[in-house]
C-alpha cells in the first residue's frame, strides 16, 4: 500500500520507528536508483540511501519536512555527489583529455556481450567524473542546468559545456558501435556462406 | 559559429533548456543543410538510447530494512496491522472491497486457467510469451531465473567475515575433501552416527569415501515438495547414493523416442551430451511445482544449507551478486555438492536438470566454482563447461553474442544448432517439441533474436521460414516437427 507524504510524516512523528519502517519501504527502491546512477556502484548506493534514512530517522523532532520526496531526493544527491567527488581515483574531468579511442572503454569487448544496453551503461559510466555527473543530474534526475550547476558547485556555463561534451562522447561511440556491428554481420555472413 | 556551438544549443534543445533566441539559431542553422538535420537526429538518437541507464537493478525494500533495522538498531516490534495510517473513509469499507475484488479475480482466473489449460487449442499455448522472474534474495544478491528453473532459498543473510564459526555450524567442505572415486563428500554437522569420517566444523574436513559411492553425511537437510524446503529440523544420520545411478542423464525417466537429435558438442569443447531428445511422459520441463523426483533431489542435496544463500539451483539464472566488504561470500549451490562461491560478479548459470553439464558465464567479476576437487577460478568474460558425469571441465570465452540476453526477455539464436534451439525453445517456453521422423537436424544452424513479447509462435514462425520443416501443434504443450531439410 503507497501512503501520501502528508500520511507517511503524520505517522513519522507520531512515531518515528514505525514511520521510517513505510518511508523507507515506499521509497527506498527510488532512491536506490538515483544514488546508483550517480556512484555507479549498488553496494555504495545502498549505503547512501540507508545513511540518508537514519538522518531523517535521528533528526525527526528537529526536522520540519514539507515535502518528504523532495527531503530525501535533495540528501541523496548531496551524500551521492559528495562520495563520488571524495573517491581516491577521483579526477577533474577538466584536467584530462579525452580520447576517445583510448579512454579505457573497449568497444569491441562490448560488441562481444552484444547488448546495445549495456554497451550504453559502460560508455555512460566511462565519462569524465565530472562530465557523467552533471549529464546524469539533468539527463535522468530532470535537474536545469541552473540546479545542476548549484548542485555541484560549478557555473552554469560549464553545465552547458559538459552536457556537450557528453553527448558528443556518447555520438561517437555509438557510431563506433554500429560501425562495429556491420562488420560482425559481415564476418557472420562470410562464416555462414 | 562554429559547430561546438550548435550541438550545444542540441544538447540544449534536448535537456529543454533552450530559450527563444537559441531555438532561433538552432532553427536557421538546421534549415542551412540537410546534414545539419542528420547531426540533430544522430544527437536525439543517441540521447534517447540512454533511456534505459542503470535501469535493471532491483531492490528489495523489505529486506533491506530489516538489514537497516538491525544496522541502525530501530525496533521494529510492531506489526504492519497497526501502522496503518488514519483514514477517513471506513476500513471496513475497504476490505469489503477488497474482498470482491479477490473473489472476483479468483473467478475470472479459473476462467482463464480452464480455458487455457484444460483447452485443446494449440494456440494458445503458443502465443504464451517467455518471462523470467527476478528475486531479491538479500542485500547482495539478486536473481533472474529462466522459466522452467528452480531453486531454494538458503539463508537471506549474508554473515559477517568476523563473526567466528561455530564449532557445531554446518559449513561446506569443498576442496580437501578426499573420495577414492573422485566424487566429493560433504560434510555437515549433527550427524548422529559420524560413520563416515566426515569432519563437521569448518574448511578442511577430509571424509573417505571407500565404496565408490558418493558419500553425504548430513544429518540434517530438509525434506522438499516441489522445491519448497518444509521440514528443516527432520533429521537424517546419513545417506548414501551411488551417483552412477542417480545421474541427471537419467533415461528410465523418460520415454525414449529418439528423433535424432545430434550430440551437443557445446561449441569446441569437446564435452557431449549424450541425451537423447525425447517426447516424455513425465513433465521433462522441471518447472516450479512441476512435479519433482523428490527422491532424486534429496539424494543431490548433502548439506544443510546453512550458508548457502541459493541451494539446489536448476535450469537458468542470470544472478547479480554485490557482497559488501567485511562479509561472507554468497554461495550458490547447485547440486551434488558443486557450488559456486563469489562476493561480486554478474554470471549467468546454467544447470537443467535434463543435462550432464553445468555452464557458468562471467559478466563481471570472478567467480569460485567448486566441484568436489575441483576449485575452478572463472573471470569476467570466460566460460566454463563442467561435465558432471566426467568431472571433465574446459574454460573458453564468452560467445560472441551475449549468453547474458535472455534475462531481458530476448532470446538469441546465433547460428544455434537446430536440436539445441528447440531445447531452447522447450525451456523458455515449456513445450515438449518432437521431431517425429528421421529428419537429420546434424547440419541444421538457426539465427534470429527474439525480443521481448515475442511468443512461441513467432518463434517457429521464423523457424519454419528459415529452415522447410512441417511444424504441428499436437495438445497444449506438444509440437511435433518433421521434413527437416
Amino acid at each position: 500500500m503507497n501512503y501520501t507524504d502528508s500520511e507517511l510524516i503524520e505517522i513519522f512523528y507520531e512515531d518515528g520507528s514505525k514511520g521510517i519502517e513505510l518511508i523507507f519501504k515506499q521509497y527506498y527502491e527510488v532512491m536506490c536508483r538515483t544514488a546508483i546512477r550517480i556512484t555507479k556502484e549498488r553496494s555504495l548506493a545502498e549505503d547512501i540511501v540507508q545513511e540518508v534514512f537514519f538522518e531523517l530517522y535521528k533528526k525527526r523532532e528537529k526536522l520540519k519536512i514539507e515535502s518528504l520526496v523532495g527531503y530525501l531526493k535533495r540528501a541523496v544527491y548531496n551524500r551521492s555527489i559528495n562520495k563520488v567527488k571524495g573517491r581516491k581515483d577521483h579526477v577533474d574531468a577538466d584536467e584530462i583529455a579525452y580520447e576517445l579511442s583510448d579512454n579505457g572503454h573497449n568497444s569491441q569487448d562490448e560488441m562481444e556481450y552484444g547488448e546495445l544496453e549495456t554497451f550504453i551503461n559502460g560508455v555512460i559510466d566511462s565519462l569524465p567524473e565530472k562530465c557523467r555527473l552533471v549529464f546524469v543530474l539533468n539527463r535522468f534526475e530532470q535537474l536545469s542546468y541552473k540546479e545542476v550547476a548549484a548542485k555541484m558547485n560549478i557555473s552554469v556555463k560549464t553545465v552547458e559545456n559538459q552536457m556537450s561534451k557528453a553527448l558528443k562522447i556518447l555520438r561517437a561511440e555509438f557510431e563506433k558501435y554500429k560501425y562495429l556491428e556491420k562488420i560482425l554481420d559481415a564476418d557472420r555472413g562470410i562464416l555462414s556462406e | 559559429m562554429n559547430k561546438d556551438f550548435y550541438i550545444s544549443l542540441i544538447s540544449k534543445k534536448l535537456s529543454n533548456e533552450l530559450n527563444a533566441a537559441e531555438l532561433k539559431d538552432l532553427n536557421i542553422w538546421l534549415s542551412d543543410d540537410k546534414a545539419n538535420s542528420l547531426t540533430l537526429n544522430q544527437f536525439k538518437s543517441t540521447w534517447d538510447l540512454t533511456t534505459d541507464y542503470k535501469s535493471d537493478f532491483s531492490f528489495d525494500a523489505g529486506t533491506a530494512f530489516q538489514s537497516f533495522a538491525s544496522k541502525y538498531e530501530i525496533p521494529t516490534t510492531h506489526t504492519k496491522t497497526n501502522i496503518e495510517p488514519k483514514r477517513k473513509v471506513g476500513v471496513k469499507k475497504y476490505i469489503f472491497i477488497l474482498a470482491l475484488l479477490m473473489i472476483t479475480s479468483a473467478f475470472i482466473g479459473a476462467l482463464i486457467y480452464n480455458s487455457y489449460f484444460n483447452s485443446d487449442n494449440p494456440n494458445q499455448i503458443a502465443n504464451h510469451e517467455m518471462h523470467a522472474q527476478s528475486f531479491n534474495l538479500n542485500d547482495a544478491v539478486n536473481v533472474t531465473i529462466a522459466p522452467n528453473s528452480r531453486f531454494e532459498k538458503g539463508v537471506y543473510t549474508i554473515e559477517r567475515k568476523d563473526v567466528s564459526e561455530n564449532s557445531s555450524s554446518n559449513t561446506i567442505n569443498s576442496s580437501n575433501n578426499n573420495s577414492k572415486n573422485g566424487n566429493s563428500i560433504i560434510g555437515s554437522g549433527n550427524n548422529g552416527n559420524g560413520n563416515n569420517g566426515v569432519s563437521t566444523n569448518g574448511n578442511n574436513a577430509n571424509g573417505d569415501s571407500t565404496n565408490g559411492n558418493n558419500t553425504y553425511a548430513d544429518s540434517k537437510y530438509g525434506n522438499k515438495t516441489d522445491g519448497i524446503r518444509t521440514n528443516q529440523q527432520e533429521s537424517y544420520s546419513s545417506y548414501t547414493q551411488d551417483l552412477s545411478n542417480n545421474s541427471k542423464n537419467n533415461s528410465s525417466d523418460y520415454n525414449i523416442n529418439d528423433r535424432n537429435r545430434s550430440s551437443n558438442n557445446l561449441g569446441s569443447s569437446g564435452l557431449t551430451n549424450d541425451k537423447n531428445r525425447s517426447k516424455s511422459n513425465t513433465d521433462n520441463r522441471r518447472g516450479i511445482g512441476s512435479g519433482i523426483n523428490n527422491d532424486s533431489q534429496n539424494s543431490k542435496h548433502g548439506h544443510d544449507g546453512k550458508n548457502y544463500t541459493v541451494e539446489n539451483f536448476y535450469g537458468q539464472g542470470y544472478f547479480d551478486v554485490n557482497v559488501k566488504s567485511g562479509m561472507k561470500p554468497a554461495i550458490i549451490a547447485v547440486e551434488e555438492g558443486n557450488y559456486i562461491e563469489t562476493e561480486n560478479a554478474i554470471f549467468n548459470l546454467q544447470n537443467y536438470e535434463d543435462d550432464n553439464f553445468s555452464i557458468i558465464d562471467v559478466q563481471t567479476g570472478s567467480v569460485k566454482f567448486v566441484a568436489g576437487d575441483n576449485v575452478l577460478i572463472v573471470e569476467e568474460g570466460q566460460r566454463l563447461i563442467y561435465d558432471e558425469t566426467t568431472k571433465n571441465f574446459e574454460k573458453v570465452s564468452l560467445p560472441k553474442l551475449s549468453p547474458f540476453q535472455w534475462h531481458k526477455g530476448i532470446l538469441v539464436f546465433d547460428n544455434t544448432p537446430l536440436d539445441e534451439a528447440f531445447s531452447m525453445m522447450e525451456r523458455f517456453f515449456g513445450v515438449d517439441i518432437e521431431v517425429t521422423d528421421d529428419s537429420d537436424l546434424s547440419n541444421q544452424n538457426f539465427t534470429a533474436t527474439y525480443y521481448k513479447s515475442s511468443t512461441l509462435n513467432d518463434c517457429l514462425e521464423i523457424l519454419s521460414e528459415s529452415i522447410d520443416m512441417d511444424i504441428v501443434r499436437n495438445g497444449q504443450r506438444n509440437i511435433e516437427v518433421s521434413n527437416i531439410k
